[in-house]
């Protein structure tokens, strides 16, 4: 006898759920939505009444959190699932998290969790395992059945990213060096973590032992039981109002009337058709580090992730990631919890904006990669720590891919670029007094810049896809728990846009101060992106990429002795440089990386600056408006300088403002046109050249590397040889 | 709140003209009207100096376009053609690639400049006749250029817009990029 509907098991109803889809193409079978139908104004009081308690459970259990990951910027999510793992209903936050849920709870189904342990009411279950559906180490999932007369009616589910792992060779929660999943961390499988309601001692000791924010990370873990206790009560009080009849049936209404609204999403926003979209990443952090230990990891990576997605003839969404690279001994591997997350990204600001949030776009979207590639690893062992530097750039090419469809169709005030930049800086060192602590500070991973669209450009710093810290407004708070790093400054950083007709929008750079570290203090930092190869934020229609993110320190300075003698302090790249060639601040070395930081010791007086977010352009830059280009220049968007460059626009100060010589720029921007001919030639000689160099394997090595990887899968493979007319015998 | 958008109001938005509010209440609208691509054709096409019709327009300036023989091509706003829009209309464009960081600079202005040269190059297709800048790709040296867009035409015309072309055939949505290369490699 089972714990699910009328006495059938959990595998018989996840069996069931997959049986009608197939044979009706209707989730549940449910060609008709009854209840919406009979009654549409109750069935929205029910929908709002799940929203609530999922919303209100959020804002109540981030009073009883510590880490200011969650009190302050709210980096948690609560759910309510179906008993087959689907989620109905989810709060604001993290809400790409709603994307892995399903599958945890489909773990734990088919590996007989309802025989042993068994699923009792007040059971606590944890996950942050990717073998099992979570995304990487930091994101901790926790699950509490609820049950209604001895049936199994849904789960609550709470979610939150902590603040350090425990890993071995880097500190955090999003550790940059992990050639396996042994350095990963405090992973643990879908566990019973509790009874009653109550954590189990032995696992507040886990978090003790295992990590280096103990407190931080036993409460966060009282929070998320507490936050899925509370949403457990609510569902239950929705239970008595409306009945466990309605609640069950209502609840997969939902889900098929949303996987039928996102089928109509893409008819009526898009055209049908196949398209191509990639990016590339450069990881070196692990090269030099790893020889002695784990040499199959001492190298660097390019890294492609490509992207190609078919709309069909009925609104589904394929995205195939053929061509994209095997998986490695590093932690940039994605598995199947962070697959789902990363999607989430996109469809849930892009897609599935409005109404309830849910899952039920899995159903409207197929997900296809080879086994044994970084999209599809099959090494159990394998690191996935930094999954979401390879899932979450694919956001570029499905929001480009998004914009070029959405503009053919005509619905051209949806087309928007979009890369999230998502750098988390994790630290961690001694105090003086011999007390360790390890801190991930989340200042750069909210702030995004927008992309240009085809008829604006994009705003500077104001939302994240992927992280609610946007919503917060404020992260000041984090200061005080990295007291050897005082913040100089935080602003956006001009020319740092893709130029176009419309340019993305800037970047941001943050300044810091080392002060006073103690016995040690380390930092790294996991960008997501790389300026290196112009990666992320991509352009489109002729727009340039814009250079997302890079990371400067500089070491060994009189910065401090400056401070003290009343000089100030720099506050932005440009005024730094500008002491430097002034001679009035010291610098012994500068270590410049165009992506991750590898883990880095400073010491009293160090300076580091964080670059992070600019964002793609659209649209010829010759095709710019004077006016756009007068106000960048007053406004101190765009330098002079810049704006000379790319536009041609010539411009002088009159009366303290900057004003465009239009003809002066006519001329200009003929000139060149004129260029361009010149130096462009015709794709036919192009082409002919292209091939000799390829013919002549003429690479670098992290190129050769990489197409002597990717030529390993037959599709790009053809792709590539015939693009090239290549010999069969060709190899690399 | 009219959920239509008037012709007028889609050309401002077209031109980036329409207010931001008003831009707003567009990406507000529950659902586009049906009516949309047909506006917007036609404002498309008032804007082009040539008389064929758009079947689709591409990017800012490319259009697939019906030509008076059946051919369906890909056509510049300047009147440049790059023959059937089944061939990757890259390979008929002009093409210049930025693969030094001196040539990066004139772009990336910004000091210093962390783009690798060993590692990606910037290429920029433009059009043969008014040299309008198309796309830009960024990928490592050797990379195929990307077929951004292959619409499959007849099913949207016929099952999403309800207007079924006249010459429908499974043969137009078909990559014809290998054919053309074929004939290039044959002619090494």
């Amino acid at each position: 006898m089972g714990i699910g509907y009328q006495n059938s098991s959990l595998k018989e109803m996840l069996a069931e759920r997959d049986r009608l889809f197939s044979e009706t193409g209707h989730l549940w079978g449910l060609k008709e939505l009854a209840l919406h139908q009979e009654d549409p104004a109750k069935m929205m009081r029910f929908q709002l009444r799940v929203l609530g308690a999922c919303i209100t459970s959020r804002e109540l259990a981030k009073l009883t959190a510590a880490s200011p990951i969650v009190r302050t910027v709210g980096e948690c999510i609560f759910m309510l699932l179906v008993p087959e793992g689907d989620v109905a209903a989810a709060s604001f936050g993290l809400t790409g998290h709603v994307g892995s849920a399903p599958l945890q709870v489909k773990h734990m189904i088919q590996l007989g969790y309802e025989e042993n342990p068994g699923i009792r009411p007040g059971d606590v279950f944890s996950n942050n395992d990717p073998q099992y559906g979570g995304p990487h180490a930091a994101d901790n999932y926790t699950y509490i059945p609820i049950i209604y007369d001895g049936e199994l009616i849904a789960w609550s589910c709470a979610m939150n990213h902590i603040g350090d792992v425990g890993a071995a060779l880097a500190p955090g929660s999003y550790p940059g060096l992990t050639p396996t999943s042994f350095t990963d961390g405090f992973l643990y499988p879908l566990l019973k973590t509790g009874e009653n309601f109550t954590t189990f001692k032995w696992f507040d000791l886990m978090w003790e032992r295992r990590t280096r924010q103990p407190l931080f990370n036993i409460i966060d873990n009282k929070m998320r039981v507490t936050g899925a206790k509370l949403l457990h009560d609510k569902a239950l009080e929705i239970v008595a109002e409306f009945g466990a009849d309605y609640f069950r049936k209502a609840t997969r209404e939902i889900l098929e009337r949303e996987r039928q609204r996102a089928l109509n999403f893409f008819k009526e926003r898009t055209v049908p058709g196949v398209y191509q979209e990639v990016n590339l990443g450069y990881h070196n952090i692990y090269q030099g580090r790893m020889a002695q230990l784990f040499p199959q990891s001492d190298r660097a990576w390019l890294v492609t992730r490509r992207t190609d997605m078919e709309i069909r003839s009925d609104g589904s969404v394929s995205i195939d990631f053929e061509g994209s690279n095997s998986q490695d001994s590093f932690g940039y591997n994605v598995g199947e919890g962070a697959l789902r997350v990363g999607l989430s990204f996109w469809w849930v600001p892009m897609v599935m904006y409005g109404g309830v949030l849910n899952t039920a776009i899995n159903y409207a979207l197929s997900v296809k990669a080879p086994s044994g590639t970084i999209f599809n690893p099959n090494d159990p062992y394998i690191s996935v720590t930094s999954c979401f530097h390879t899932i979450t750039l694919v956001l570029t090419n499905l929001t480009r891919f998004q914009a070029r469809a959405t503009y053919s169709r005509g619905i051209i005030e949806e087309a928007l670029l979009k890369e999230q930049s998502s750098a988390l800086v994790e630290q961690e060192g001694v105090f003086s007094n011999g007390v360790p602590w390890g801190f991930t500070y989340f200042s750069l991973a909210g702030a995004d810049s927008t992309g240009a669209r085809p008829y604006k450009d994009g705003e500077t710093l104001c939302a994240s896809h992927l992280n609610p810290e946007s919503d917060a407004g404020e992260d000041e708070e984090f200061e005080v728990y990295m007291p050897p790093f005082l913040l100089l400054g935080k602003t956006f950083l001009p020319d740092s846009c893709g130029y176009g007709k419309y340019r993305g929008g800037v970047g941001m750079q943050v300044v810091m101060l080392v002060v006073e570290p103690g016995k040690m203090v380390r930092q790294s930092a996991a960008c997501g992106s790389s300026a290196y190869t112009t990666q992320g934020g991509s352009g489109s229609s002729g727009g340039y990429p814009g250079l997302i993110g890079w990371n400067m320190a500089f070491h060994d300075t009189n910065m401090r002795q400056l401070i003290e003698a009343g000089e100030g302090y720099p506050s932005t790249l440009a005024e730094i440089q500008g002491w430097i060639r002034e001679g009035k601040l010291k610098v012994k070395e500068i270590e410049i990386w165009g992506g991750d930081v590898a883990p880095t010791s400073y010491k009293d007086g160090d300076l580091h600056v964080f670059i992070a977010s600019s964002q793609g352009g659209w649209g010829d830059p010759l095709d710019r408006d004077l006016g756009l280009v007068e106000k960048d220049l007053n406004e101190g968007w765009v330098s002079p300088e810049a704006n000379r460059a790319v536009y041609g626009a010539v411009a002088k100060r009159v009366d303290g403002r900057w004003k465009v010589d239009g003809e002066a720029t006519a001329k200009a921007q003929q000139e060149m046109r004129r260029r361009r001919k010149e130096r462009a030639t015709s794709a036919k000689e192009w082409w002919a050249e292209q091939r000799q160099r390829v013919m002549n394997k003429d690479f670098s090595q992290p190129v050769y590397n990489l197409y002597s990887d990717i030529l390993k899968y037959e599709k790009f493979c053809r792709q590539f040889m015939g693009t090239w007319q290549l010999p069969e015998d060709y190899a690399l | 709140m009219s959920e239509e958008v008037s012709k007028e109001n889609l050309k401002s938005l077209v031109e980036g003209k329409l207010p931001w509010e008003e831009v707003k209440r567009l990406l507000r609208m529950p659902h586009k009207e049906e009516t949309r691509f047909w506006k917007y054709l036609e404002i498309m096409q008032e804007k082009v100096p040539w008389k064929e019709k758009i079947l689709l327009p591409l990017t800012d300036h490319l259009y697939i376009v019906r030509k008076e023989d059946g051919a369906r091509v890909v056509k510049c706003d300047c009147g440049h053609e790059f023959g059937d829009y089944r061939i990757n209309w890259k390979f008929n464009c002009d093409v210049y690639v930025r693969e030094t960081t001196e040539e990066f600079k004139e772009v990336y202005t910004i000091d210093p400049c962390p783009i690798d040269p060993g590692l990606v190059e910037i290429r920029e297709y433009y059009c043969p006749t008014c040299s309008t800048l198309l796309a830009v790709e960024n990928v490592p040296p050797g990379y195929p250029p990307l077929f951004d867009m292959l619409p499959d035409l007849d099913t949207f015309y016929r099952q999403w817009l309800g207007r079924p072309l006249e010459d429908e055939s499974p043969d137009w949505f078909q990559d014809k990029t290998a054919e053309l290369l074929s004939k290039w490699g044959a002619e090494k």
